[in-house]
């Protein structure tokens, strides 16, 4: 088993808050460049993977527990479910768009839908990635 | 949102989709009360939605329901009509009874109840989809649950099995995607309908907003319906791999053979002829009569290779897997002659099978776990501690080899109907022949002396067996119905085939009546001679030489790389013959 | 010339799920065939110099057709899903059996099943 260098370890948690901050610019800007919830979940999750991923054992910092990642995924799932529902009482139909046509910015739901799909999305994947990494990584050190 | 249509198709879905949820939050309580109640949620919400949509189904109307409002070809519509409802009661039978032998053991918790209502609920969305992508995601959905469940027993062989259906389909549903994607260059939309009206030059209302789609546009002014065979070709690929038609077949027995029994009833019961279902929503809308042709030889050589397989088989679940792929088999090839009479022929068949396969299933699955083997060849006389499950499997094995006054053997009359004129019908008659012999063969577990070791292990029962009396009772309440069903379907086969015929083709008035001689002289001789030659051959396998031979045939088995190969070369065959002929 | 390149990554794909040994080298070929299908897709009404699919005011002159970009999200998601469930398999089978070479795995699973 390779020990991780310094570098490694001191690069990747330096950089992660960028990478998480990178994941929010997309998720917020989804409606006009290209973007999006699913997109800015993805590097949300790589931004919590890759400390995991460069950091030394002995130095290694659970940021987010499994189970908060897994209430987060939740969380997200049920927030778009809520978002849905909103759509039936509205106009009837799952997911339609209760706003008004005429509230600006034009794309609201657009935006809160990205916001809920870049939750679930996140944490979904983050948990799926670290679950695997954190296990491989106990077992390594037993 | 007119309510009272509509209302049937989303609850329709939602039944499946609810219980699948409630499970999942049942993993956090303590009791198991949560199961029972997922399952009456899922089955009285369909058995509700198949009863509010009866007078319009019946009345050959179908009840349509757009996601979200978008009209076609904009939105993905999903909707209930003949086809899909009597698919639907299928399906509730088979996971009901599904359900209920997996009562019998506790290892099956919140996740495998969670991941079997959601491979129902997608079972469902492929029944009532009408969007081409919408298949898509429904049919990765199932594959998706298919995985977890399939594996679910953490065995080498299970997870090993579980990644070779893995592959198998992730490479077929690829190329379905590119069938897709050649559909949609044609056409500009996804709805089913409004491809096959663009496709037939028929003008459709597309394009009504400022936003032109370049790609549909530029491709319907530069005309290229050669494409539309090629694309036909990719998405048979990709569903005759889920299918189980050969030569994609080979995820199949290992799959069935390596999950647990109540997964593999449902498997084989109608997860692998859902897709079927799909692929005839679809060839409904775009004609394509070549394929159709090579469809039926198709049909019929992998009846034949099935029956072969399975002859030689010592595994009694491998058996039976093999069995499902020669029964498809016959389904497809019915399928491929199409007309009233071909595509009737085709549900009958899908009804009896998915009816007599499970039950062989659930029957087999139960003697050979409690007997601690699956092997053919050494378990002999079950029938002294299993007198009921003797009983339910008599009367499977005699449905599939074609007895009189069973489901089977009036499928096999529908089929014949349909094939009679066609040079592929006589491999069906083999493969018939080859039918019988190996559940003759497969009932000698029933019969004979139990030796010893297996005595032993009939009267220690399994640890995780719950001996309450309601999970004893339950399972023999879904074999006894599907039991009634295979005798139903034999005895009264006039009245289901003209019910099949007006939920397909509309009102009775309009449907086209065919006679059809259900017990004539021809149709008991042919059943006669075949389960006779069937009873001979299988005398021979049970001999030392037939026993060697088997052997020699058995280790011919394919590995994944193998599978994999048989895969690309099938598909590439098969895209050949969807480009020259069109 | 695009064409040409996702006919390579196909054949890339097909080499890598055939010819490997390595369960993971087939995982790794089936996500490459998964991404070449998906850019196949989204080439479909692109067209050089026209607009993405923003309304903003004037209504006039073509956009490149949104429709497929979302169909290959759903599809993306939906390949990483699979690919989820098959490393996770792939990491059960190394425990059970030691090795990742397919022919390996299959001699145990022969053994243990006779």
């Amino acid at each position: 088993m390779r020990t991780k260098t310094d570098m490694l370890d001191v690069a990747s948690r330096k950089i992660a808050p960028y990478v998480l901050l990178f994941g929010c610019y997309l998720i917020s800007n989804g409606h006009l460049s290209p973007g999006g919830g699913f997109q800015g979940g993805v590097v949300l999750a790589s931004g919590l993977v890759l400390p995991a991923l460069g950091c030394r054992w002995e130095r290694r910092e659970d940021l987010l527990s499994n189970l908060s990642l897994s209430i987060g995924e939740t969380a997200g799932f049920i927030l778009l479910l809520f978002i849905g529902i909103i759509g039936i009482t509205a106009s009837g139909y799952f997911l339609a768009d209760p706003f008004p046509a005429t509230a600006r910015p034009h794309a609201w739901f657009i935006v809160i839908l990205n916001f809920a799909i870049g939750l679930k999305v996140g944490a979904g994947i983050g948990l799926l990635c670290l679950l695997l990494i954190r296990e491989s990584l106990e077992a390594d050190h037993d | 949102m007119n309510l009272q249509n509509e209302l049937p198709v989303i609850l329709l879905l939602f039944a499946p989709l609810t219980a699948a949820i409630i499970s999942l939050v049942g993993k956090f309580l303590p009791r198991r009360g949560y199961i029972i109640f997922s399952f009456l949620i899922w089955l009285l919400g369909s058995l509700y939605a198949l009863y509010l949509s009866a007078p319009a189904v019946f009345a050959g109307k179908s009840l349509w329901y757009s996601l979200g409002g978008w009209a076609e070809p904009y939105g993905i519509n999903l909707s209930i009509d003949g086809l899909t409802w009597i698919a639907t009661l299928t399906d509730v039978l088979i996971g009901s009874a599904a359900w209920l032998a997996s009562r019998r053991y506790s290892r099956f918790g919140a996740v495998f109840y969670f991941f079997f209502f959601m491979a129902l609920f997608s079972l469902q969305g492929i029944l009532c989809s009408r969007d081409i992508f919408n298949l898509f995601i429904w049919f990765e959905v199932l594959s998706l649950s298919s995985f977890l469940l399939i594996s679910y027993d953490r065995t080498l062989i299970s997870r090993l099995a579980a990644m070779r259906y893995l592959l198998l389909s992730s490479m077929s549903i690829l190329l379905f995607l590119t069938g897709v994607w050649i559909l949609y260059q044609l056409s500009g939309t996804l709805a089913l309908e409004t491809i096959g009206a663009t496709l037939q030059s028929v003008p459709s209302q597309t394009a009504e907003y400022g936003l032109t789609h370049a790609a549909g546009n530029a491709a319907r002014d530069a005309g290229l319906p050669g494409a539309a065979g090629l694309s036909l070709a990719l998405i048979s690929v990709g569903i005759l791999t889920r299918a189980a038609i050969i030569p994609f077949h080979t995820w199949l027995p290992d799959a069935h053979a390596a999950a647990p029994y109540p997964v593999s009833a449902l498997l084989s019961g109608f997860v692998i002829k859902a897709p079927m279902l799909a692929m005839w929503r679809i060839f409904d809308y775009i004609e394509f009569p070549m394929l159709m042709e090579g469809l039926i030889w198709l049909g019929g050589f992998c009846a034949l290779w099935g029956v072969g397989a399975a002859m030689v088989q010592n595994d009694a679940k491998k058996l039976l897997g093999y069995h499902s792929v020669s029964q498809m088999g016959y389904i497809l090839a019915a399928f491929g002659i199409g007309g009233s009479i071909g595509k009737s022929a085709a549900l009958f068949y899908i009804i009896a099978h998915a009816l007599f396969k499970s039950l062989l299933f659930l029957t087999v699955g139960h003697v050979t776990v409690r007997s601690g083997t699956r092997n053919v060849y050494t378990i002999r006389g079950l029938s002294k501690f299993f007198p009921h499950y003797t009983v339910a499997f008599l009367i499977g094995a005699a449905a599939i080899s074609g007895f009189p006054l069973l489901a089977g053997f009036t499928g096999k009359v529908l089929v014949s109907e349909a094939l009679h004129l066609h040079k592929a019908y006589y491999l069906l008659l083999l493969a018939g022949v080859g039918t019988a012999a190996s559940f003759f063969k497969l009932s000698t577990i029933f019969f004979g002396k139990t030796s010893d070791e297996h005595i032993l292990a009939l009267e220690s029962t399994p640890k995780d067996h719950l001996t309450t009396r309601r999970a004893r009772i339950a399972p023999n309440f879904g074999l006894m119905i599907i039991s009634a069903g295979c005798i139903l379907m034999g005895v009264f086969p006039s009245g289901i085939y003209r019910f099949i015929l007006m939920l397909l083709y509309g009102r009775p008035e309009s449907t086209p009546s065919v006679g059809i001689g259900w017990y004539t002289s021809t149709t008991l001789l042919k059943a006669g001679l075949s389960i006779a030659a069937g009873v001979l051959i299988a005398l021979f396998l049970l001999s030392p030489r037939g026993k060697q031979i088997s052997h020699t045939l058995r280790t011919l088995k394919a590995g994944l790389n193998g599978a994999l190969r048989m895969l690309v070369a099938g598909s590439i065959v098969l895209l050949f013959f969807g480009i020259i002929a069109y | 010339m695009i064409k040409l390149l996702i006919v390579v990554l196909i054949c890339i794909g097909l080499w890598g799920i055939l010819a490997s040994k390595s369960l993971i080298k087939k995982i790794i070929g089936l996500s490459i065939l998964n991404s070449a299908v998906i850019v196949l897709f989204i080439l479909a009404g692109r067209i050089d110099g026209i607009r993405a699919p923003i309304l903003t005011g004037d209504q006039t002159g073509a956009v490149v057709d949104p429709i497929p970009q979302a169909l290959m999200l759903t599809a993306i998601v939906v390949g990483l899903s699979v690919t989820a469930v098959a490393l996770i398999l792939a990491v059960k089978i190394h425990r059970t059996c030691g090795s990742l070479d397919i022919r390996e795995i299959e001699e145990a699973a022969d053994e243990s099943s006779e």
